[in-house]
């Protein structure tokens, strides 16, 4: 009974977030739907004692520390990173949400239910070894994010959004489980660890042994399940879904989608690429193949930041555009994964950190102009800038930093990124991202020319206090950690050293 | 005689399979669709899980095509012309064949999977562990395997939520307090 709290305690966040989760569904139903701020008070208070429980779950971590609750969730920095930031994350949105002018104030419990309950999936989803635990974590943040991206039924953009999202999702989610069933197939385990490592006496057999009998399965297999990840981190050719749905679902949930849900989808990717290829204990047959896999992760790596930038730049809308500025991030994030190294994972996860800042940002600044002038066209925002100083120049902060300029967050990221893809000799993947970072210049600064170039009108007091604080802050914290990098260039490298990756195999191709 | 068996109730998946995309009727493609579970059964039962042939009867047989009745009957999906009305979507020829295209392709993974693979499988261990007592079944589902389960449950509270706050009365932007849209909650009659 003692060790089953104990483990009970380990998985304290998941399960605060449920008890929250079920509370702010049956008071909807006492209150009726009345006053639907107070459920969201009540959603920000219970995720600022799931942000306690993280930090105090992060402190008594040891940095290669990793222990497991009913043998399925693992606690360790890494899921926990991913977790404080998915809960911080998750705060803006509600935020969002009640800042949000076109949103009604009654009768919209369920989205505080819906976004609770896709991080609880998210939550399980980054801290797990267990294919099947991960499975059900995707599907239960897919759910929610179907639902949430129809929420506005009268919109016909955000019926069509939920439709596609559900279509896209759902094949890939097939296409994903087709892939672990054969990897169980395979290997007769369903755990990440024993699957790569191999298990006792031989069986479960894990990888090594069907890489010498059947490697072609293996590699069938394997893609299957990274085209799973690809559409949720929304990497080429599995990108289709991002536009429209970032377009049609409501701007909170869109930024939810982006940062969040995005970020998740990474998390576990490198988790499994991690656990199967690169921890400690492997054999070197393995390493090769990872290796392999690493060169495909490039070639998809310079394919989705090509193609996420060119489209970017024909883009009116600034709500497309921010959704393939996002698929061109995906693509950077992935140069790190394609590095296979430890040193290049926590590249990732600081690029990834940095994308939650500068991408929150941009939302709500989106959000702050929607509410204004009732559109996301590119062209409504001329003059804006010197009606509304505060939020463009913020603005003007986070699209620095989503090009990558100093003094920014984004600088250093891109700085990190590309110094470990030098590195590990993938200079050519570097020469397309650095090419990308010049074209994606252009399109960032034309939002910052319509906000600032054109004649200004007269100007009139900011409107929304509360939203422009918000934008401020995240700004602020987009422009600091920019410039003081270290603490949580600390954090993102101790986040991955909890997997157990090794680097003494480390054999550049 | 088993092999035959497993043969003849193979045949009958895929000939039932077929069916199911290439009958007129809404109606008798559900119907097929049942008869590609009860071969699929038979199958289960030929391999030694007569607990999940049985599953698959009650669930897949039994609560899920009830659903799929339920809808054709509440969409009034007299034929494939009604069908495409009310989707939109025409089962044309490019786009079966794309379909098939696609559908081969995975069969064709599977059987590369399953012809390489098939030097180590992990068969006998699952089939010398008994996982096919109910008692055993229980013990997994909750202990080792308590927190998937959970998140299932959890998975189908959120969806269930979001079909019923997709599916409720349509409203306009402005509301009344206290009305939420449900029948139950509903202040004003409409």
């Amino acid at each position: 009974m003692n060790d089953y709290l104990v483990q009970l305690g380990r998985i304290a966040p998941e399960a605060v977030l449920t008890v929250l989760a079920l509370v702010i569904l049956t008071w909807d139903l006492v209150t009726k739907g009345r006053d639907c701020r107070r459920l969201a008070y009540g959603t920000l208070a219970g995720l600022g004692l799931v942000v306690w429980l993280l930090c105090g779950q992060w402190a008594s971590l040891g940095e290669t520390g990793a222990v497991s609750a009913f043998g399925m969730v693992t606690v360790d920095r890494f899921g926990t990173f991913f977790k404080l930031f998915t809960a911080l994350a998750l705060m803006v949105v509600v935020l969002l949400v009640l800042f949000d002018r076109r949103e009604r104030k009654h009768g919209i419990g369920e989205y505080y239910f819906l976004l609770i309950g896709a991080a609880i999936g998210i939550f399980f989803m980054v801290s797990t070894n267990n294919l099947l635990l991960l499975m059900l974590g995707l599907e239960l943040l897919s759910l929610a994010s179907y639902s949430l991206a129809g929420f506005h039924k009268g919109s016909q953009r955000s019926a069509e959004a939920s439709l596609k999202y559900i279509v896209f999702g759902g094949l890939s989610a097939g296409i994903m489980l087709y892939g672990i069933s054969l990897l169980y197939g395979l290997t007769g385990t369903i755990d990440l660890s024993v699957m790569g490592r191999g298990g006792e006496g031989g069986y479960p057999v894990g990888l090594v042994a069907q890489f010498a009998v059947s490697p072609i399965p293996v590699a069938v297999a394997v893609v299957l399940v990274l085209a799973g990840f690809a559409y949720k981190a929304s990497i080429v050719p599995f990108h289709f879904w991002t536009p429209d749905v970032y377009e049609g679902a409501p701007t909170p949930v869109t930024t939810f989608l982006a940062v969040a849900s995005k970020a998740a989808g990474f998390a576990a990717l490198l988790r499994f690429v991690g656990a199967l290829f690169l921890v400690d204990g492997v054999q070197e047959a393995v390493h090769a193949y990872g290796a392999r896999i690493g060169l495909l992760l490039a070639i998809l790596s310079a394919v989705t930041m090509t193609l996420g930038n060119l489209s970017a730049m024909r883009q009116r809308s600034l709500k497309r555009l921010l959704a393939y500025s996002s698929i061109a991030h995906a693509g950077y994030v992935l140069m790190g994964l394609a590095v296979m190294t430890e040193a290049g994972f926590s590249a990732s996860v600081f690029y990834l950190a940095a994308y939650y800042f500068m991408n929150l940002g941009a939302f709500a600044f989106l959000l702050y102009f929607e509410g204004e002038t009732n559109s996301d066209e590119i062209d409504s925002l001329k003059g804006m800038g010197w009606r509304h100083p505060v939020v463009a120049w913020a603005m003007v902060a986070f699209l620095v930093s989503l090009a990558g300029l100093p003094p920014t967050v984004g600088f250093y990221g891109k700085l990190l990124l590309f110094y470990e893809g030098v590195d590990a000799g993938l200079g050519w993947l570097v020469f397309i991202a650095a090419l990308n970072s010049v074209i994606s210049l252009f399109y960032y600064f034309r939002v910052a020319k319509a906000l600032f170039l054109t004649e200004p009108v007269e100007r009139v007091p900011n409107r929304q206090p509360a939203l422009t604080g918000l934008i401020v802050g995240l700004s602020v914290l987009t422009v600091v950690t920019g410039i003081f990098n270290s603490a949580l260039q600390r954090w993102s490298g101790e986040a991955p050293r909890a997997l157990g990756i090794s680097d003494q195999l480390e054999e550049p191709h | 005689m088993a092999e035959l068996l497993f043969y003849l109730l193979s045949l009958g998946a895929i000939g039932f399979g077929i069916g199911v995309i290439r009958t007129h009727m809404p109606l008798y493609s559900v119907l097929s669709l049942l008869g590609t579970f009860f071969c699929l059964a038979g199958i289960y039962l030929l391999a030694g899980f007569p607990f999940l042939a049985a599953t698959q009867l009650l669930v897949y047989a039994g609560a899920i095509m009830v659903l799929f009745l339920f809808v054709i009957m509440l969409l009034n999906l007299g034929d494939r012309d009604e069908l495409n009305r009310q989707t939109g979507v025409a089962l044309s020829g490019p786009r079966l064949a794309a379909a098939g295209i696609c559908a081969g392709l995975l069969g064709l993974a599977g059987l590369i999977a399953a012809g390489w693979g098939g030097k180590v499988t992990p068969t006998e261990a699952v089939a010398a562990g008994g996982v096919d007592r109910l008692n055993d079944i229980a013990e997994v589902l909750f202990g080792r395997y308590m927190l998937p389960f959970e998140a299932a449950s959890l998975l189908l509270l959120a969806t269930m939520v979001g079909v019923m706050s997709l599916a409720k009365r349509q409203r306009g932007e402005e509301t009344e307090a206290g009305d939420t849209g449900w029948p139950w909650h509903k202040g004003v009659e409409q």
